[in-house]
């Protein structure tokens, strides 16, 4: 886990070219450090983000986030559906914070779990049983395919 | 003297319960520190939750078009999610959300009243008094409810609201004050309230953010997670308040009982004292008589 454990910058003129980026979940605070640049999925595809970002709100989608690292270094997220804030302030830094159902680091994810919950989606939306949530069954099969792909480390998802 | 065996048993007895009651008391103490690790782990999330639905109310509801969470409706049924503990000896953690209840009918009075409820000791009293039980939410119990749990309760609430098989949901539970001090309380969950929700004082943007996609969007996905948190929040709060009485009630009999022990104890010692005395006596005189 990258909890880089950086004081939340109170004086945002401190850090002009990171961003302060803050992933947080139910169950809690998944990441909270600086990042050069990020890329999280929104409902029409991928934005990026970059230090000096206009203020924004947004939802999120399930998808894979990229975030450049300080030093140079990527790390990777599959997040959940929920929101995402941009925070610009004027003559100092940018905040940005994601909150999600869930935020995980592809490594922890169980591979086994997933292939399950794809054949569990995949099944469901093939009975064609009108009982059936099935938005809820989409998003569950859509959570688990990327939840898949994320191994990879392919953020083309 | 019989009663010197008596009072033996009784001490025994008292120190038994009173051992039983102060692991209780341990135990109570223990969990309680889990489920606050919990509700301050989901801490950070319901406030972002909450900033976000307050930098979006205020625009939203302003508009023409009243979002159907927030909608009044004329119709006479109310909902109640009764949130109660699955198990007794917790002092009167029950009996004052009872006695609120009772204040709530009477309240209600005319409407019909249907009965969500959380825990055994509420559904055998909404049983015990003929009213309408709609559900009884066991699954998983409230000692084991998540984020997740309490989510789906969320949307299961909601969904009973926005069918019209309620217009409006309220909440009777027990809010945690501090660790002497739980309220019994009792609010309106659904519609939800535009004055509430708007909070006076906005800040923090330095311009206006942009919206992707729209407002309306954003802030129609962000009242449902808005609802999740707060009834997560209320679920830990009752639960903590069960648990902070568990603890001061178990606490008040270990030490109640250790007071009837120390009590017991000294009738004892002074019945066998008496008893030596006597017997002293008897072999005193008796020696007399034989001289």
């Amino acid at each position: 886990m990258a909890a880089a454990a950086k004081p939340q910058a109170e004086s945002h003129g401190m850090h002009k070219n990171l961003l302060q980026v803050k992933i947080t979940t139910p169950d809690r605070v998944v990441f909270e450090g600086e990042a050069k640049s990020l890329q999280f999925p929104a409902e029409d595809g991928l934005v990026g983000i970059l230090p000096g970002h206009a203020s924004m709100i947004t939802t999120v989608d399930v998808g894979l986030l990229k975030m450049q690292l300080p030093d140079g270094k990527e790390t990777f997220f599959v997040l959940t559906r929920g929101f995402g804030e941009v925070r610009h302030h004027f003559g100092g830094g940018t905040e940005v914070h994601l909150t999600v159902d869930s935020g995980e680091n592809p490594e922890i994810i169980d591979v086994d779990r997933a292939k399950r919950a794809v054949e569990r989606a995949r099944r469901r939306l093939a009975e064609k049983d009108l009982k059936i949530d099935q938005p809820r069954a989409e998003y569950a099969l859509k959570r688990a395919l990327i939840r898949l792909q994320s191994r990879n480390r392919d953020p083309q998802v | 003297m019989a009663n010197i065996r008596e009072l033996k048993v009784r001490i025994k007895s008292v120190g038994n319960i009173r051992q039983i009651t102060r692991a209780m008391e341990m135990v109570a103490t223990t969990k309680l520190r889990r489920f606050q690790d919990r509700a301050v782990a989901s801490g950070p999330y319901s406030e972002e939750i909450e900033k976000l639905v307050q930098s979006l109310a205020a625009s939203v509801l302003s508009g023409d078009e009243v979002p159907p969470l927030f909608q009044e409706r004329k119709g006479l049924v109310t909902g109640i999610l009764l949130v109660t503990s699955d198990r007794g000896l917790c002092g009167a953690y029950n009996a004052n959300i009872f006695s609120l209840l009772r204040r709530v009918l009477r309240e209600q009075e005319g409407r019909d009243l249907r009965f969500y409820v959380i825990g055994k000791k509420g559904s055998s009293f909404v049983k015990k008094l003929g009213l309408h039980l709609e559900a009884y939410l066991d699954d998983p119990s409230l000692e084991l409810i998540g984020y997740r749990d309490a989510a789906r309760i969320s949307r299961f609430l909601t969904e009973e609201f926005t069918s019209g098989k309620v217009d409006e949901m309220r909440v009777v539970y027990t809010k945690f004050l501090s660790m002497a001090k739980y309220q019994p309380t009792d609010f309106r969950l659904l519609p939800l309230s535009a004055e509430k929700t708007v909070s006076r004082e906005e800040g923090g943007f330095q311009s206006q953010p942009l919206l992707v996609p729209s407002e309306q969007t954003i802030f129609e996905r962000l009242v449902p997670k808005y609802l999740e948190t707060r009834l997560f929040n209320l679920l830990m709060e009752s639960l903590t308040s069960e648990y902070a009485s568990r603890m001061v009630s178990m606490k008040s009999a270990t030490d109640a009982a250790g007071e009837m022990q120390a009590d017991l104890r000294k009738e004892f010692n002074r019945a066998r004292q008496e008893r030596i005395t006597t017997e002293l006596l008897d072999i005193v005189g008796g020696a007399e008589a034989i001289s």
